[in-house]
């Protein structure tokens, strides 16, 4: 079997042994190639490399780019241009699901700064304000009772209020990330309360769940 | 993944559940975070006029590793002086419950809010104390 060398500035085709550069196709004999080595998320999409980003954006070269890597398409071809095409499309899912994303598109600019893991290690976090107020949404979930009527409204107002925070901070992230020289620490501290707001949502759909199944 | 035995007791039929009346000067109260997973714990104590925590209550919410680990402290606390709580090390908890690798932040945590609960305690009674 092939076996594709790769390198930083680009490769041969492993099919045709001509020039490829760092395409996903090779240019001579259009065969699939490899996914890049340290492969940038964003310039797959040809998108600059910003946490401001608009979905549509997105959306276009992520379609056009799953038809083109698609198995199906090489149903027919021999088992090194199929298991290529299946990282090629693994990995625009992966960073499609990356980019798509506030917060990991946030903890992927920290982690792409080498910080992501620098920061992420101090685990614990004791802002007792922030936390009280986690705290204090847990409980006003936990006190919605899923057999009373007007559950589904209370969820509603919780649900609410958890965007707004969620839209609060996703604008904070989108003032830190969009100056040159970002504070990567306050990134760090924002992603992680979007995460725990990001739960908390995670947690209400749970509940959610119950009611519908009641219904049900 | 399957829970030990003991974390299922714990999360099953926690202990202690509940809160303190945080404006108690007699009560300390641990409120921290594992921003990783989004997970938090409350851990409350009161303390008597010798020294001994009489009672603990935890709140928490995430997964069953944090609420055992939580509700564990609160029956290793209580009967405590607060220099025998400080030396709890999120180790024990974790042998205790046989935490698996992934899980170990669980106890950090539980330990972290001990920590920050008698600290919480100690302000307020210098607070207390001062003229």
């Amino acid at each position: 079997m092939a076996n594709p060398s790769k390198s930083e500035r680009g490769w041969s085709c492993w099919s045709c042994q001509a020039w490829v550069g760092q395409g996903a196709f090779c240019p001579t004999c259009q065969v699939i190639q490899p996914v890049a080595p340290h492969a940038d998320y964003f310039s797959l999409f040809a998108l600059p490399r910003a946490f401001a980003l608009d979905g549509a954006l997105l959306q276009q070269p992520y379609q056009a780019l799953q038809r083109q890597f698609h198995p199906d398409r090489f149903a027919q071809r021999g088992a090194t241009e199929r298991r290529l095409s299946l990282e090629q499309v693994t990995h625009l899912n992966r960073a499609y699901q990356t980019l798509a994303d506030p917060l990991r598109r946030s903890e992927y600019l920290l982690e792409q700064a080498g910080l992501g893991a620098e920061i992420d290690e101090k685990a614990l976090n004791r802002d007792p304000t922030f936390l009280m107020e986690v705290m204090e949404q847990r409980e006003a979930l936990e006190e919605v009772d899923v057999q009373q009527k007007g559950a589904m409204q209370q969820l509603q107002v919780l649900r609410d209020d958890a965007q707004g925070r969620i839209a609060h901070e996703v604008a904070v992230l989108h003032t830190l990330h969009g100056v040159q020289e970002p504070d990567w620490a306050a990134i760090a501290r924002h992603n992680h309360r979007l995460r725990y707001h990001q739960r908390f949502v995670q947690a209400l759909d749970q509940v959610e769940e119950q009611i519908w199944q009641q219904e049900g | 993944m399957a829970y030990n035995d003991k974390v299922l007791d714990h999360y099953e039929n926690p202990r202690n559940v509940g809160s303190l009346d945080k404006n108690d000067p007699q009560v300390g109260t641990g409120m921290v975070g594992a921003p990783a997973c989004g997970d938090v714990m409350k851990l409350q104590i009161r303390v008597d006029e010798q020294g001994v925590i009489s009672d603990a209550k935890f709140k928490t919410f995430g997964c069953g590793s944090a609420i055992a680990s939580s509700s564990l402290v609160t029956e290793w606390l209580k009967g405590k002086s607060l220099d025998e709580a400080l030396s709890i090390k999120n180790q024990q908890i974790a042998d205790e419950l046989a935490l698996p690798p992934v899980k170990i932040h669980c106890s950090v945590l539980a330990e972290d809010a001990i920590k920050t609960a008698i600290s919480d305690y100690r302000s307020k009674q210098k607070g207390v104390d001062a003229p």
